[in-house]
This record gives C-alpha cells, sequence and structure tokens, in this order.
C-alpha cells in the first residue's frame, strides 16, 4: 500500500510540475508576442517621429530661405547640433540628373529622415522613378557618420520625391500631374508651394510625410468677418459686389454671422462671383438688403450695430445661379485667425529700420510745411544719424523708409489749412519734392497703447498698427483718400486691435492719375523710336523691363546719371520728349483732377498763365512729360493753397515754373510713375510695349488704365486686419480691395457704388513675415498633411 | 496509541490546513479583485487608446473649417454612479474625409487638394450605459470642405444612436458604423482655434467592489487631449 501511494505521489508531482512548465512556457510566448508587438509598434512611432522631425527641419530651412532643397542652389550645409546630424548635397546625381539630397540622422544613427528633391522646371512629364536617387536606410544606420558619398543608393521612386515650388511665379498647369504610368506623386503641387516627402526611418520601419508646405494665410477668403458683413451698394443705380481671387481653389467671402447685401429680392444678392470655386459662406443667413443703412453705432465693444438694413433670406439655387458662386447659409465657417498686436509687430517691424520714438497727442499742420508736436514745438524734418527720417511737405507728414515710428499714446493728426495725410516709404534724401523709390523698404508706423486718428489720408508703403484694447484704443481712423498714393500696388498692411474705420475718399490727394498715362506714352513712343528702340526687349536697358531696372532707368528717363533740364524738347530722354497730339484732351483732362479751376477763376488764370509759358514763352516752346508733370505739380499747390485758405502760387513766381529747377524729384517721380505702368502692365499678362503702343493709350480719357486709377474711388492693396469691427464708407464711389480684409467682428461698407474685391495671397505675406537675425522669414504652414 | 494519535493528528492537521486555506484564499480573492481592476482599467485604457487613436487619424487629416459639432443641452444626460449622478456631456462631431488616400482621382487636378467624399461622424448616445460610434457618411462628390450642411438636420433626427447601415440620410449612406465604446460617459469636443479639444470619459459600468472589501465603486476614466489639425487648408 506505501508503495502505491508513493508512486502516485511522485507521478501527480510530475504531473503538477509538467503543467505549471506548461504553463510558464505559455506564459513567455505570449509575453514575447506581447513584447514583439509593442515593439512594432514602437519602431513605426519612431519612424514617424523622425518624419516629423524632417518636416520640422524642412520647415525651419524653407521658411529662412525659400530656394532649399533646389539641386544646384548652393545652399547645401552639412549641420551638426545635439541629436541631429545632417547631410545635404545640392548635386546629389541621380539618373543623370542633379538632385537635393538631405539626411538627417536623429539619436546617433537609431533613426533619419531623408528628403529627395527634383528640379520643379526639368521638364517631366510627372516625376519618374530616379536610379540611384536615395541613399539606403539600413546603410545609414549602420553607418551614421559616414555621409552621402558613404552610403549606398537605391532607386527613388517618383512617389517619394520632393518639389519645392515657393518661389515659381508663373502658372505650372498642372505643374506636377501624375502620368497614366503612374509613377509621378498623386497630387498637383501649385505654385508658391512646396511638396515634401520626408521618409522616417527606424529599424527598418518606414513612415513616409506626404506635406504640402505653403505661406501660412491668416485668411483665404477676399472679405472675412467674424460677425455681420453687411454691403450697402447702390444697387439701384447698377452698383454691384465683384468678387475675385487669384487662389484658383477658392474664390470666397465668409462672416461667422449673418451676410446681407444689397439687391433686388431673394434670387439676386448683388453680388457677382468672377472666378472659379466661389462661394459665400455664412454660419447665420445669407440676405438680400431691400434697404440701405441709416446708421452704425459703435458699442465700444469692438462689435458695431448697423441700423436700418433690411433683407430677405437669399434663394440659395436661384442666387447662387445669379452670382455665379454656391450661397451657403447656416454653413460651418473657420473662425477669424486671432492675430495678436505683439505677433503682428514682430513680422511686419524691421528691426534694422532706424526708430522714431515720437509722443503720442495733437499734432497739427500750421502751415504746407510746418507741423506743430503736442508739445508745442514746430517742426519740418525729422533728422536721425544725419539722415532725414521725416519731413512735412504741403499738409503732408512723410516718413522716410526704413524707418520704424512709433507714437506713444492716441495720436490725431489734422491741420489748420489743407487736407492731411501720412506717407509712408518716401525717399531718404532732401530733395524739395519727396518720392517713394520703386524699390522703397517700406516704413512701419505704429501708435502704442491708443488710437491713430487722421483727418486725412494715409498712403505709400508699409505697414501700420494701433493697439490698446478693445473698449477705446486701437483704432485707425482715417478721412479722406485713405488709399496708396503714389504706387497704388505696393502693398500697405493695417493692423487695429479695435476698429478700422474710413470715411469717404479724397480725389484731389491722388499723386498720379490714369490720364498721365497719354502724355507719357506719346513721350515714350517718340523718345523709343528715336533711340531705336523699337524692340523693348533687348539691349542693357530695355524698356519692357523699366521697373526692374534700378539705377538705369535714369538713362531712360533723363539721359544719364545727371537731371537733365526741362529747357531742352528732344527725344534725348523720356523726360524732354515731345508730347505732340491730343494736347487740349490731355490738359482738360489734367484739370479736371483738381476742384481748384473750377472753384477759383484765379488759379485758373495762374494755371493757363503757366501752361501758354511752356508752349509759348520759353526759347524751346512745346510740351513734353516733364512739363507735364510741372503742370500737374502747379495744380497740386494751387488746390493745396485753396483748401487751406492760402494765397495761391503765381506762375511766375513758382519753381515748378522755372525750367532748371526741380530737375531731379521730377525725375524721380516721372521714374516711379513709369515703374507703375510697367507693373500694372505686367499684371495684366501683357508688356510694357502692349500697354503704350494699345491704340487707347493716347487717350487720356478712356485707357486701359482709367477704371482702375479713377481718383474718385477707395482703394487698398494690402492686408487690412481688425480685430475690432470695419466700417467703411465710400461717398459714393467704388471701393476696390486687392489682398484681404478681416474684422474678428462686424463689417459693414456704405455709400458705395461698386465694390471690387480681389483676393490675392501675394499680399497677406506680410503678416507671416517674422525676422531670423537680419534676414525676413516667411512663415510655412502645411496646405496638406498625412502620414503612410 | 498510535491510532488515536493519528485521529488527534488529522484534526488537528486539518484545522491548521483550513486555517491556512482561508488564509491563502483571502489572499487569493484579494489577488483576483486586484487583478480584475486592474484588467478593467488596462481594458478602460484600451479602449480610449483605440478611440483616441481613431479620433487623431481622421482628425489630423480634416480640415478646419469642415469641424461641425452638436452640443448643447439637450446632449448632456445625467449618469448615475457610485459618488452620486454626474451630468456628462455627449456630443456628436463631423468632419470631412477621404476614402482612399491613394486614389489618384481623389485629388483636385488644380489645387492638388483632396476632393473630399465622405463625411465622418462620432456620436456619442444619450443612454446612461452610453456607447460612441464612428459613422462614415456618403459618396459624397466633390464635399465642401465646409463641412456637411445637413448635420445640424441629421443631429436633430438621429439624437441617440446612429441610423443603421446602409441607411439613406439626406442623400447620403451609412457604409460605415463602428461601436468604439460602450462603456461611455461622457464625450465634449470644443473648438480651439484651429484646434480640437476632446474630453473623453469611460467607466465601468459594472460597478464592483474594492479589493480591501469596501463600498461598490465606479472606475471612471477621463481623458483630455487637443487634437491639432495639421491639414491647414481651409
Amino acid at each position: 500500500m506505501r508503495k502505491r501511494y508513493r508512486a502516485i505521489a511522485l507521478i501527480m508531482t510530475l504531473m503538477v510540475t509538467s503543467v505549471l512548465l506548461i504553463m510558464v512556457s505559455a506564459f513567455f510566448s505570449l509575453n514575447r508576442d506581447q513584447i514583439q508587438l509593442r515593439r512594432a509598434g514602437d519602431a513605426t512611432l519612431r519612424a514617424q517621429a523622425a518624419a516629423l522631425s524632417g518636416l520640422e527641419y524642412a520647415r525651419m530651412r524653407l521658411e529662412v530661405d525659400g530656394t532649399w532643397g533646389l539641386p544646384g542652389s548652393g545652399c547645401a550645409r552639412n549641420i551638426s547640433s545635439p541629436g541631429l546630424k545632417v547631410f545635404e548635397n545640392d548635386r546629389f546625381s541621380a539618373g543623370g540628373i542633379d538632385t537635393f539630397c538631405c539626411v538627417g540622422v536623429l539619436d546617433e544613427g537609431q533613426s533619419h529622415f531623408q528628403i529627395n528633391f527634383v528640379d520643379p522646371v526639368a521638364g517631366y512629364g510627372g516625376l519618374p522613378s530616379l536610379a540611384n536617387g536615395r541613399v539606403i536606410g539600413r546603410n545609414v544606420e549602420s553607418n551614421p557618420t559616414g555621409g552621402l558619398a558613404a552610403w549606398g543608393r537605391e532607386t527613388l521612386p517618383g512617389l517619394e520625391t520632393s518639389v519645392n515650388y515657393l518661389n515659381s511665379v508663373s502658372s505650372f498647369y498642372p505643374p506636377v500631374l501624375s502620368l497614366s504610368s503612374g509613377t509621378g506623386p498623386l497630387r498637383t503641387v501649385p505654385p508658391k508651394s512646396c511638396m515634401l516627402q520626408i521618409r522616417g526611418y527606424y529599424h527598418g520601419v518606414v513612415r513616409t510625410c506626404d506635406i504640402s508646405l505653403a505661406n501660412e494665410k491668416p485668411t483665404d477668403a477676399g472679405f472675412q468677418a467674424g460677425g455681420q458683413l453687411a454691403l450697402d451698394i447702390n444697387y439701384d443705380r447698377g452698383g454691384r459686389w465683384y468678387i475675385r481671387s487669384l487662389d484658383p481653389s477658392k474664390n470666397k467671402i465668409q462672416a461667422d454671422g449673418d451676410i446681407i447685401v444689397r439687391g433686388s429680392d431673394e434670387t439676386d444678392p448683388g453680388m457677382r462671383f468672377q472666378s472659379g470655386n466661389a462661394s459665400a459662406t455664412s454660419s447665420g443667413r445669407i440676405m438680400t438688403g431691400t434697404s440701405a443703412i441709416s446708421s452704425i453705432d459703435d458699442p465700444h465693444d469692438g462689435t458695431l450695430t448697423i441700423n436700418g438694413q433690411t433683407g430677405v433670406d437669399v434663394d440659395v439655387d436661384v442666387a447662387g445661379a445669379k452670382t455665379g458662386g454656391k450661397m451657403r447659409p447656416s454653413a460651418g465657417v473657420s473662425s477669424v485667425a486671432d492675430l495678436n498686436a505683439a505677433t503682428v509687430e514682430s513680422q511686419l517691424n524691421n528691426p534694422n529700420f532706424t526708430q522714431l520714438n515720437l509722443s503720442g497727442g495733437h499734432y497739427e499742420f500750421q502751415d504746407p510745411s510746418t507741423l506743430k508736436l503736442p508739445d508745442g514745438s514746430q517742426i519740418s524734418q525729422i533728422r536721425r544719424n544725419g539722415k532725414i527720417v521725416a519731413r512735412v511737405e504741403d499738409y503732408k507728414l512723410v516718413f522716410s523708409e526704413g524707418v520704424s515710428v512709433n507714437f506713444q499714446g492716441p495720436t490725431t493728426i489734422d491741420s489748420q489749412g489743407g487736407k492731411p495725410s501720412i506717407l509712408m516709404g518716401y525717399n531718404t534724401n532732401a530733395l524739395a519734392e519727396s518720392y517713394m523709390p520703386w524699390n522703397s523698404s517700406g516704413t512701419f508706423l505704429k501708435v502704442t497703447n491708443g488710437s491713430l486718428n487722421i483727418d486725412g489720408s494715409v498712403g505709400g508703403k508699409g505697414s501700420l498698427m494701433a493697439t490698446g484694447n478693445t473698449t477705446n484704443q486701437g483704432d485707425v481712423i482715417m478721412r479722406g483718400r485713405s488709399q496708396l498714393s503714389v504706387d497704388p500696388d505696393a502693398s500697405v498692411t493695417v493692423f487695429a486691435d479695435r476698429n478700422i474705420k474710413v470715411s469717404p475718399p479724397d480725389p484731389t490727394s491722388a499723386r498720379f492719375f490714369s490720364n498721365d498715362l497719354a502724355p507719357i506714352s506719346l513721350a515714350m513712343r517718340n523718345y523709343s523710336e528715336a533711340q531705336d528702340l523699337n524692340n523693348w526687349s533687348r539691349g542693357s536697358r530695355p524698356l519692357n523691363d523699366f521697373a526692374s531696372l534700378g539705377a538705369d532707368q535714369d538713362y531712360l528717363t533723363q539721359g544719364g546719371k545727371n537731371p537733365i533740364s526741362d529747357q531742352q524738347v528732344g527725344t534725348q530722354s523720356i523726360k524732354t520728349s515731345p508730347v505732340d497730339s491730343n494736347l487740349s484732351e490731355i490738359k482738360s483732362a489734367l484739370i479736371a483732377n483738381f476742384p481748384v479751376i473750377d472753384q477759383n477763376e484765379n488759379a485758373a488764370a495762374e494755371f493757363n498763365a503757366m501752361y501758354d509759358k511752356f508752349m509759348t514763352g520759353v526759347a524751346e516752346p512745346g510740351m513734353t512729360v516733364g512739363r507735364y508733370l510741372r503742370l500737374r505739380e502747379f495744380l497740386r499747390d494751387l488746390q493745396s493753397a485753396q483748401d487751406s485758405g492760402s494765397p495761391l502760387p503765381s506762375a511766375a513766381t513758382s519753381a515748378w515754373g522755372d525750367l532748371t529747377a526741380r530737375n531731379e524729384s521730377l525725375n524721380d517721380q516721372l521714374k516711379s510713375e513709369i515703374s507703375f505702368f510697367n507693373r500694372k502692365a505686367t499684371a495684366s499678362n501683357r508688356s510694357f510695349h502692349n500697354l503704350i503702343y494699345d491704340n487707347r493709350s493716347t487717350n487720356p480719357t478712356e485707357n486701359d488704365l482709367t477704371n482702375s486709377m479713377n481718383a474718385r474711388d477707395a482703394k487698398w492693396t494690402g492686408f487690412l486686419y481688425a480685430r475690432g469691427s470695419v466700417a467703411i464708407d465710400s461717398g459714393g464711389g467704388d471701393l476696390d480691395i486687392r489682398g484681404s480684409l478681416v474684422a474678428r467682428n462686424d463689417m459693414a461698407i456704405t455709400n458705395v457704388t461698386n465694390v471690387v474685391s480681389i483676393y490675392d495671397p501675394a499680399y497677406l505675406k506680410s503678416a507671416s513675415q517674422f525676422m531670423v537675425g537680419n534676414k525676413l522669414a516667411n512663415k510655412l504652414w502645411c496646405d496638406f498633411y498625412r502620414i503612410r | 496509541m498510535k491510532r488515536g494519535f493519528s485521529v488527534l493528528e488529522a484534526v488537528l492537521a486539518c484545522a491548521l490546513f483550513s486555517l491556512a486555506s482561508l488564509c491563502l484564499f483571502g489572499l487569493m480573492q484579494f489577488g483576483f479583485r486586484a487583478f480584475s481592476m486592474g484588467g478593467q482599467r488596462m481594458g478602460l485604457q484600451a479602449e480610449q487608446e483605440a478611440i483616441l487613436m481613431h479620433l487623431r487619424a481622421d482628425l489630423e487629416f480634416t480640415t478646419v473649417s469642415s469641424l461641425r459639432v452638436a452640443d448643447g443641452g439637450p446632449r448632456n444626460v445625467v449618469v448615475p454612479l457610485s459618488v452620486g449622478p454626474t451630468n456628462e456631456p455627449r456630443h456628436q462631431l463631423c468632419c470631412c474625409g477621404l476614402t482612399d488616400w491613394n486614389a489618384k482621382n481623389n485629388y483636385n487636378p488644380q489645387s492638388g487638394l483632396p476632393n473630399w467624399d465622405l463625411y465622418l461622424i462620432y456620436q456619442a448616445d444619450l443612454a446612461p450605459q452610453g456607447s460612441l460610434f464612428r459613422v462614415e457618411m456618403g459618396p459624397v462628390y466633390y464635399a465642401n470642405d465646409e463641412g456637411w450642411n445637413q448635420f445640424s438636420s441629421y443631429s436633430a433626427a438621429f439624437p441617440n444612436l446612429p441610423p443603421g447601415l446602409g441607411a439613406n440620410v439626406a442623400g447620403l449612406v451609412v457604409r460605415r458604423r463602428q461601436r468604439l465604446s460602450s462603456n461611455l460617459l461622457g464625450f465634449e469636443v470644443t473648438k480651439a482655434s484651429s484646434d480640437l479639444v476632446v474630453r473623453l470619459l469611460l467607466f465601468n459600468s459594472s460597478a464592483y467592489r474594492d479589493p480591501a472589501g469596501g463600498s461598490r465603486r465606479s472606475q471612471v476614466l477621463e481623458t483630455k487631449t487637443r487634437i491639432a489639425i495639421r491639414n491647414r487648408s481651409h
């Protein structure tokens, strides 16, 4: 019996031990599987993290240098920093062409990222696979310090090729389109963007970031309001709101509140979309306004109370067909980007600019060349480091380019006489007549903790901001023609911590006019034909490239570096070339810009005296461009004197009548104006030659610039942003906004005939720029993002 | 003598063995409870991870402007927990999505951006023992990236459970319907600039007694995370 029990005990012990062994084995097996699973997940995450590191590295390089990644660009660098070692080669030969290869080794080789660029203008039909186009991941892992030359290569699939189109200006449509063979990338890359395929690698696991980087845009709409958007256009007199966009993928206006636009009935809200993919999107209602806005109240909380306008809901389908865009009431809208003052200032202010600190308070023009400061002192100019940074001229406070102006506290600028204005980005030299250089670096103007209240206009090139709070500080208030006086194509960025308010424009403050095209085109034709420059695209100073000729512009406008006297009439320069036809029309059109001639007989007599003097009373009589400009500036003096109640200048004693005086500043004005016309031609996809020789160019009242340069219309070019609301009274004329107009709260536009809004992302650039050392960088964001 | 001694010995041994067993089983019960609690917590965590993985995968790639949230008072539910009733939000979230990111035709030839072709809905039901569903609605022919303009109607029509697979809603068909969790306590979605803040509360539905043998308690796992919508195209 004992023996049997012992045997059972042994067997049971063996059985229990076996079961335990099996259990332990199963446990270890399960544990090993879990560890492997975990390890695989971990490797994927690390590979993804490596790809994201590559994204941040590429973004950092591209923000500072938009040419990074272009083969042969010379911007390849080998960079070493803790935890990251980057190897780059901008002439990484693959498949018979140069590519740009960037490998970033992370954590001493445990993981890495790789980006391979090809030249976007190499003429591929799509992006083919390139033999030996990229380095082998395992080689980098085994020899992390080896470098591009030491690592083995493998074929780079077209799908994993990156393309930098950030600097492309012309259209590549479709720039990179997949071929039917499927070797190219799946997505088109539009100009001004960069497609990145960033390959992250960790222990044999690969994750790829598929990214499109583009300039960060604070908005994608021509008009965007965070509250109500109301437009009281003069519908009954044919007024419409024409909505265009230079972004081919979007043409949009948007409000996080109701949209109400004056129109006929529910079928026609008065909008007309003029480019594709158009929509009016509102989180509330979209209405056709059936009555006028009677008043707009400011409750001092950053919003507007818009009174009087009533409307009916649009018929989405019928109104959509009528306007050419989709009507999207009750739709989801993205919120208005909240740009705070500190961020905007860091983007707009250039630390290399000369600082000019002024106290806030009341600034008042005493006469055309004297400004009384808040402390009672009077100035005619301000100098810093021997340079003029601000001057007073013809009731204008003119700030020089490269100056950062800071008014400390609420600031009001008005005048005892003529209409005051602020000009920005003007010349720094001490010429009698200031001008805005064609390549002006602009002015940064800021009012700290207060509103900027100008009883006039703002013009020139630069940025303007007012900071404060949403209740009673931070307004930008402008009366008169608040637009760009000299070069309507230069961009101004306006940032208001509270509201932007604009009153009706003042036509007389325009610096030059569409009717100037007639005398200038006549003179340029005579000049170019005499100089045998009929082929405008050849030679060292082609007229078709006038705007970008720099100092060489002088050779064309005044025949050399030195000012040419207007005493001469001849084809040695544009300035002295004869204007020999349509003279009476040219004279009438010029006069029409200045009401003083109708208001004051003496002024008309003085003007005629000067005109006659040029035509008959000088040694070489006749009209030239230089003399035409003298007449225009004399008219401006007459108008200014009339407005301020000052004595009228005399034709006999005015410096504009002395053909030997002020030739240098006249030449600068002429260069500025011709540059502007040149850019106008380019903007409409035509050559300058084509504009000048257009049949209508010699007609001062009806040429190709007439519509876009009507001095009675309000024009803004740039990015206007209010953290509060925007209220614009257009004085019955048209309103033309190119760039974007954004209000975090409400937006109301009243007393306007036509509104033309053109969404132009190029003008939003200033809002996404920042300084890296002395270099201007552009902030980029992901237009498209995915990981595969 | 020997036999009597053996009986006493057996009785004592049994008593000692019983005591030892009681102690052992007590310890085992404690262990099992602790293990069960750990298991339940791990289960909730796994569920939470899976939900967040879905949310991240869908939301990081969608567009800011397509996000729509159904929230407000009617979407709050009172749930009885061991510590007392709690009022928790049960939001619905809708955004646009793409069925196949690798298909060439799913991209606009001009802009290179996706031609969104479906709407994704994260829907929390209103039962005390809540569930969270992920629903795919389609096909949408080039959905506008400003979101589904019928979403408010959808939310009004289906405040609780989402429609069944294959159901037709405002011209769209339910192509996929997944239950991500049946332990939902709260699902709150808040827009924060261009990001989305998601607050997710999961709870253990079967109340349990804590290992020390105390009163029954509900386990709640709360996660609040900010999901950056990286695809910034509007």
